[in-house]
């Protein structure tokens, strides 16, 4: 194991040990706190109930990102090239972070349904604000030296923008990204929470009725994983795309 | 003449900046400018590839007048300017990309240069993994690709340490020498001044005039222990000091 991840990991075991043994100990009921070997036991024998519903969750997930960076995109180049429009449109954009999503859950179940959309919605609401304020801050912090550069050369304001501006970006989208997707899931479970009929979210409303208790940290535990994945994947697909920005890392290290 | 820039005024803020400022350069040659610092020297090039408006004077190249000198020359800071998310020689490639030049022989001449500017082993390299001296050379590579005959070069070696400075010099010699390119140049160290130019304008402080030109007309390669050389030196440097001292 790395041994950046060494210590975490061994907290985490003691915190884990030290749960289950006061459990123990004290003898909490099941129903009211479960102990991790207890919830280990839940996983395994509910896991294709689990599993069910974690793909469910993770398609909306999935689609609210890509729907979030669908927008970022288009908005952050209409806010870059036409002043006025940033002016427009910024303020608003900030406001609209005041809203709590959480409030905005029952009427986006009441427009769009009980279906996927509306949890899609949900999803992309709170990933999209810090991606596109991060493209947008990037695509105009880049270098100005090297936008004149090109512009001495004759290029176009696409081919700066395209050459220039977008890779100086990247860094940025990712680091948005990355805050983005590892909240993508709050917004998911709030939108079932709401309204579904299938879901993690939705599995834990359930499982909190009939006191599963142990059901609903089972359903806790994967949503912080796929929390946790989407982050790395999304560090992963960075490491991918900006292959440069891992060997300055490495060169300055090196001094 | 390949450029002539004529009586070039400009004021910022109110405060003038360049003072009718007037430099000629013929096809081939290489022409420096040197002056004290913050003279104005670098407000005069961007005035010339048109990051400044003038309010007065005027742009010739090859005979023709123009608005300023976008998109006909190529322009090298003092910064090296590399993109870094490029390889070596995907940021010598930049010019003709943007041109829409890319084809086989573009990247053979590419791969060519490299080899000149003895860079052929990193082509593959992104800048962070280079020195000083080697993104440099990059950055010159990288101009000469541009395709352009004339070079506008503002303190191209300042960057650097000496050593690695006086080494790069001979490729910088070489723009003139070798690829035929026509070079315009800032610099504030006069010995390499007077190492590669035809002439070289002296800047008064600010704000800019020309107070003296000086045909150089001798033999290349020079040597810097040369008599007429270290004459030269010593009345440029005389003056730039006169200048410090009127401006401060």
């Amino acid at each position: 194991m790395d041994r950046r991840n060494f210590y975490p990991a061994l907290i985490l075991l003691v915190l884990i040990a030290v749960w289950e043994f006061l459990v123990r100990v004290f003898d909490v009921p099941f129903y009211i706190l479960p102990p991790p070997s207890g919830i280990f036991q839940t996983f395994a024998s509910n896991f294709s109930l689990l599993l069910r519903h974690t793909l469910v969750t993770l398609e909306e997930i999935v689609l609210g990102i890509l729907l979030a960076l669908a927008l970022a995109f288009p908005l952050a180049l209409v806010m870059f090239f036409r002043k006025s429009l940033e002016r427009a449109f910024y303020p608003l954009l900030i406001a609209s972070q005041a809203i709590p999503v959480f409030a905005l859950a029952p009427l986006f179940v009441y427009w769009f349904g009980y279906s996927i959309l509306s949890k899609v919605l949900m999803a992309a609401l709170i990933v999209f604000f810090p991606i596109t304020l991060n493209l947008l801050q990037g695509i105009r912090d880049a270098d100005r030296d090297l936008v004149d550069l090109l512009w001495v050369a004759g290029a176009t304001r696409w081919q700066i923008l395209w050459k220039i501006r977008f890779p100086w970006a990247l860094p940025f989208l990712f680091a948005g990204l990355k805050i983005g997707v590892s909240v993508s899931t709050i917004g998911a479970v709030i939108g079932e929470w709401v309204g579904a009929e299938r879901g993690l979210g939705y599995l834990m409303l359930h499982a909190n009725a009939q006191l599963r208790i142990s059901l609903i940290f089972a359903s806790i535990l994967i949503l912080s994983a796929i929390g946790l994945a989407l982050f790395y994947g999304v560090e992963l697909l960075e490491r991918v795309f900006l292959p440069w920005k891992r060997r300055e890392r490495k060169w300055e290290e090196k001094g | 003449m390949k450029l002539i820039a004529r009586d070039i005024r400009k004021k910022m803020d109110g405060l003038p900046v360049l003072e009718g400022v007037s430099v000629e350069l013929d096809e081939g040659e290489f022409v420096t400018i040197v002056g004290p610092s913050g003279c104005g020297k670098t407000t005069f090039f961007n005035v010339l590839i048109g990051l400044t408006s003038c309010d007065g004077g005027e742009i010739a190249y090859e005979g023709r007048k123009v608005e300023n000198l976008r998109g006909l020359v190529a322009y090298m800071q003092q910064r090296d300017l590399l993109l870094p998310w490029r390889t070596l020689l995907r940021n010598v490639l930049l010019g003709p990309e943007i041109q829409g030049k890319l084809d086989d022989g573009v990247l053979s001449r590419a791969r060519e240069l490299l080899s000149f500017f003895r860079l052929d082993n990193f082509a593959d390299m992104y800048p962070a993994q280079l020195s000083g001296g080697m993104k440099q050379r990059a950055a010159l590579a990288r101009t000469l690709m541009f395709g352009k005959e004339l070079l506008l070069l503002d303190e191209p070696l300042s960057a650097l340490d000496a050593i690695t400075r006086r080494k790069l010099q001979s490729y910088l010699m070489a723009l003139s020498e070798r690829f035929g390119k026509s070079v315009l140049m800032i610099t504030h160290d006069v010995e390499e001044a007077l190492l590669l130019s035809d002439r070289i304008y002296v800047f008064s402080a600010l704000p800019a005039r020309v107070r003296r030109v000086i045909e150089v007309g001798m033999e290349k390669p020079r040597s810097i222990a040369d008599k007429r050389f270290l004459e030269l030196k010593e009345e440029i440097l005389g003056e730039l000091l006169e200048e410090v001292q009127n401006g401060s």
